[in-house]
């Protein structure tokens, strides 16, 4: 067409796809020669150290483990520990790192063991933990928990409503296709290669940098308790990051375009969940996506408000990072203050239930630890709670935090007042035994909206706005106030525009939901993982947070690139 | 690494009795850990291994009441088999003989996936001793749950008679660390760790003090003074008004001057990362950096050295065995050195040794006090400590972050006011260009390696928006 603009890239060939996603069927069924004999590593001598068959790591055998849970709680009744429970956790975990070559893989494979006992007297909690598996080293734990509670008390008699619930027994594994460690490694350094190749045969005009990786964690966890649960379950944690950095020839830097393939990003699954995810097939889409960025037709973001749509991965880490943050009950009762802060919903949080408005009437945020795929999704809490969903905020207004056993009772005014039981929502977790039990964050949900309204539904109701793509937040100590960056395009008259520079968005937390105007549909819901880190010692936990694309009616941009 | 250990190759100086087996392990117990992960190994090639064995007890409270107090022991063993330039590592923390089996035998399984190499990395050698900074403290050790708590009684004292709440840390830890190369020279170092922070803060919310700090001698830390620190800070804090965003005269209280240099001292130090054009550190072409250039005003020196008195740490990376020198990062201003690995220094230097960092630093002071920048600053602000913090452009480096935990107006050589809190955007290597006056440096709240840092009265510090978080 003339005048047209020539293509910046080499049409992705569709045999090429199908035949990439036919070698990865396959080797994912079968065993590894097929994938193996392409390689021909047969040819070098490493060879020679026979392991071309992936060396399963098996699941524990847990009658290995019920002796340690009983000598830890049995020491710890003995050393006088009114409540004990007892969390055992085989944790592999394992990453492997690409640059510019596969060649150069870096592989990293951990292991750990632990064991770590929680005693209860007179209110105060004592821990004691440590990677020993052995039965002496269960029952001096146990006691030294017990022992722990006891100078603990020296400071006063505590009261801890620690509830009645039922015992929890049985055995639960998170549903995934394919245990990721049950999967070779060539098959997954492949899956890094496949998409490396097909990048570079589309991008042949342009310098390309390459940054992945693929990460795995299984954890089997054993909880037992002086009460008399006793259960264990398997999780899983399973994510790739292919990234792919695009520079045109004219080597201008602010022109550089990262290419992410999507439905990649961690999440309680396994290994067909990445496979499944066609990398290579999203290609075409991803281009045309990025080949605006690239046309350099980008000009500066003017300081301002805006009305503006967020992808449904950018709302859901706002909401991460605002009311996911603050809804947790012991960060806005001031437990949390020394270490990653408090809460915009505190000092008195129960005041703020069924008063405060955290933002507009559309605005409905629930918790779960049920979601397929949840990072936080499990079938009972280190405490033996099973959980059920529940709301954190409903029309806008707070109904509820995140709680333990402990910290329901907290917020037991609010529950009696409103006649729903004195229950801990099941949120009580650690990294792994080593470390002291804490209330973590469950999954959490920006409830969609009954019809069927996609970003592109919302792109074309503005006639002048913005459109904010794969931003990521980050928020003030309390979850206050924060800031946040992405890829920022105008919208005029329903449709998308130039490329706005060095955009940031400024907001308070409040009232940036309070400016919720629209919520897409359900069909366009995307989960996102969340990191967090919480606690001293600090432990680094993850959660998914799923949202759907969002309206909001009154951001303000800043144009951070003008200030210096 | 052969089969058996050369015992008299370890040339380590305790300055320690071997501590209790129980909470950590002793050097004898690391050296039958990596003889056992050596004699395992099959189908030749290099052995390395890397052991950090640990023990922490600590205290926590929240609300003037003890949350709970945990008794962690943990050894990680990181074993590292290498053919013909084909590396590989597995890392668990299990130590008995059929576990350190399977991980030596998934290491030589993942070193299929690499091909061999004509290129011979170079690992850091043990041809001799290595200094030994006296960092084992039996204060720090013989601190037990049962002192702790009964000093947790004391601390809460004058923060309860005050009105106000508190939430604060106390961790103790005992740790053995040893690193042993493919020549069965090993090199291990027993030392404590000790921290103390406390936060106190208005049960209203409208005030928040902090105060913290950490050493590997609990003996020099005063929690005490920490508590009526925090507390001062939370009284005088209470009900901040808003001031005018924009570039001020700020002086920055130690702390704040390490959460906001601190990233620069780690891995943006690296030379190789600025040799490839990246950081703040990158030369105006590739292959070059800004090493002999002046990066920071004259008045700053910046230097680490695991014997430097005022720091001390493990002299040895146990992850890599690159071994800790000492080292002039900044010398009144002009960039002397970047970090590098010995593999780095034989390739491209003609050294046979790294100049590794662990990003602990020592920057140079002055004697002007707090009280003297404060009386002579005509309108500025003081600032507490930063939190929050998160990079924003590398190659400047341009950071972003929130004031935290005390925040005051300075009105004609006098604290006048608190004030709320904002969000900033800034270089540390601007604050570092834009020094006015200089204090005596502290070690301040920086478990993750030392630093000693002095408060500073900078220029135009960038302020870009409020925030009400109290």
């Amino acid at each position: 067409m003339a005048g047209a603009d020539p293509p910046f890239f080499v049409k992705l060939d569709e045999m090429t796809v199908s035949r990439r996603d036919f070698v990865w069927r396959c080797s994912s069924l079968a065993a590894t020669s097929l994938v193996a004999g392409r390689r021909g590593w047969a040819k070098t001598s490493l060879a020679d150290l026979a392991y071309r068959h992936a060396e399963r790591v098996p699941l524990l055998d847990t009658d290995r483990v019920q002796p340690l849970v009983a000598a830890a709680l049995d020491a710890a009744r003995t050393a006088g520990a009114t409540y004990a429970d007892v969390r055992v956790t085989r944790t592999v975990s394992e990453q492997i790192i690409c640059r510019e070559t596969v060649r150069q893989a870096q592989v990293m494979d951990d292991e750990e063991h632990a064991i770590g006992v929680r005693a209860l007297y007179n209110g105060r909690w004592g821990f004691a933990s440590s990677g020993t598996w052995s039965q002496d080293a269960a029952a001096r734990l146990g006691r030294a928990a017990a022992e722990q509670a006891h100078r603990n008390a020296v400071l006063g008699v505590r009261s801890v409503e620690w509830g009645h619930y039922p015992v929890a027994t049985g055995s639960w594994i998170m549903p995934v296709g394919i245990d990721p460690f049950t999967v070779p490694y060539e098959e997954k350094i492949d899956f890094i290669d496949a998409w490396m190749e097909a990048m570079q045969h589309v991008t042949r005009n342009f310098v390309i940098t390459h940054g992945h990786a693929l990460s795995f964690r299984r954890q089997e966890r054993t909880v037992g308790t002086t009460e008399g649960s006793y259960f264990t379950q398997t999780v899983y944690d399973s994510g790739a990051y292919l990234q792919t950095s695009i520079m045109p020839p004219s080597m201008r830097d602010d022109l550089t375009v990262r290419i992410r393939p999507e439905g990649l990003e961690r999440q309680g699954a396994g290994w067909d969940a990445l496979v499944a995810a066609k990398p290579i097939a999203q290609i075409p889409r991803l281009i045309d996506a990025a080949t605006p960025l690239l046309r350099g037709k980008m000009r500066p973001l003017e300081n301002g408000r805006y009305e503006a749509v967020l992808d449904a991965a950018s709302a859901a880490r706002l909401l991460g990072k605002t009311l996911g943050l603050a809804t947790q009950l012991d960060r806005a009762m001031g437990y949390e203050a020394n270490a990653t802060g408090t809460s915009y919903l505190g000092p008195d949080p129960l005041a703020m239930l069924g008063t405060f408005a955290a933002g507009a009437p559309l605005l409905h945020v629930s918790a779960n630890r049920s979601a397929p795929k949840g990072l936080a999704t499990v079938r009972w809490d280190d405490e033996g709670i099973t959980s059920t969903d529940f709301p954190l905020v409903a029309d806008g207004i707070v109904r509820d935090y995140q709680t333990t056993r402990e910290q329901a009772a907290w917020v037991a005014p609010w529950y009696e007042r409103t006649q729903q039981p004195v229950r801990s929502h099941g949120c009580a977790g650690a990294v792994s035994a080593l470390y002291p039990t804490m209330q973590c964050i469950p999954n959490l949900s920006l409830t969609a909206s009954p019809g069927t309204a996609g970003i592109q539904d919302f792109i074309a109701g503005v006639k002048k706005g913005i459109a904010l793509f794969d931003f990521n937040f980050e928020t003030d100590f309390q979850a206050k106030n924060g800031y946040g960056s992405g890829v920022v395009r105008e919208i005029v008259d329903g449709k998308i525009g130039d490329v706005l520079e060095h955009g940031w968005i400024q907001f308070s937390s409040v009232d940036v939901w309070k400016s919720l105007r629209a919520v897409g549909g359900a069909a366009h819901t995307t989960a996102v993982p969340m990191s967090y880190d919480k606690g001293m010692p600090s432990q680094s936990l993850s959660t998914s947070i799923s949202a759907p694309p969002v309206v909001l009616s009154n951001v303000m941009m800043v144009s951070e690139r003008g200030k210096f | 690494m052969s089969t058996s250990v050369h015992r008299e190759d370890l040339a380590v100086r305790m300055t320690a009795p071997d501590p209790a087996p129980d909470r950590f392990l002793s050097r004898a117990q690391c050296v039958d850990l990596i003889t056992r992960a050596a004699q395992l190994a099959r189908g030749g090639g290099e052995t390395r291994a890397a052991i950090m064995s640990d023990w922490r007890g600590n205290i926590r409270w929240g609300r003037n009441e003890v949350v709970e107090a945990d008794d962690i022991r943990n050894t990680v063993v990181r074993v590292t088999r290498e053919i013909r330039g084909a590396a590989s590592t597995v890392t668990i923390n299990m130590t008995d003989t059929a576990d350190l089996d399977a991980a030596v035998r998934r290491a030589e399984r993942f070193l299929t996936q690499s091909d061999e190499t004509s290129v011979t990395l170079r690992h850091p050698v043990i041809d001799g001793g290595y200094p030994t900074p006296p960092i084992w403290s039996d204060a720090s050790f013989g601190f037990d749950a049962e002192r702790r708590a009964t000093l947790l009684r004391t601390l809460l004292l004058p923060i309860v008679d005050a009105g106000m709440m508190s939430a604060g840390y106390i961790e103790v830890g005992g740790h053995g660390t040893a690193y042993v190369d493919s020549g069965n020279r090993c090199m291990y170092m027993p030392h404590t760790t000790a921290q103390c922070s406390i936060t106190v803060r208005d049960p209203e919310g409208t005030g928040s003090g902090w105060a913290g700090v950490d050493h590997h001698d609990w003996s020099t830390i005063d929690p005490v003074a920490l508590v009526a620190t925090a507390l001062r800070k939370c009284l005088t804090s209470r009900h901040p008004v808003a001031v005018e965003p924009g570039r001020y005269t700020t002086i920055l209280e130690p702390q704040a001057v390490c959460d906001l240099t601190s990233s620069l001292f780690g891995p943006m130090l690296e030379r190789l990362l600025a040799e490839q054009g990246n950081g703040p550190f990158a030369g105006r072409q590739r292959g070059l950096s800004k090493i002999g250039a002046p990066v920071a005003s004259p008045q700053v020196t910046v230097t680490a050295d695991p014997m430097d008195p005022a720091l001390g740490y493990v002299p040895f990376d146990p992850q890599s065995g690159e071994r800790y020198r000492p080292a002039v990062w900044l010398d009144h201003g002009i960039l002397r050195n970047l970090a590098y690995d010995t593999n780095y220094a034989v390739q491209l230097l003609t050294r046979n040794i790294g100049l590794p960092t662990n990003g602990a630093y020592h920057m140079q002071g002055g004697t002007t006090s707090l009280d003297e920048m404060v009386a002579s600053t005509d309108r500025g602000i003081l600032v507490t400590r930063f939190s929050n913090l998160r990079l924003i452009e590398p190659n400047v480096p341009l950071l972003s972050g929130f004031t935290r935990d005390g925040l005051w107006l300075i009105e004609k050589g006098k604290i006048s006011k608190p004030i709320k809190n904002f969000r900033f955007v800034e270089s540390p290597l601007f604050v570092m260009s834009n020094i006015v006056q200089m204090g005596v440096p502290t070690r301040v709240f920086h478990p993750d390696a030392p630093v000693v840092v002095p408060p500073l009265k900078v220029n135009d510090f960038n302020f870009v928006s409020l925030v009400d978080a109290v």
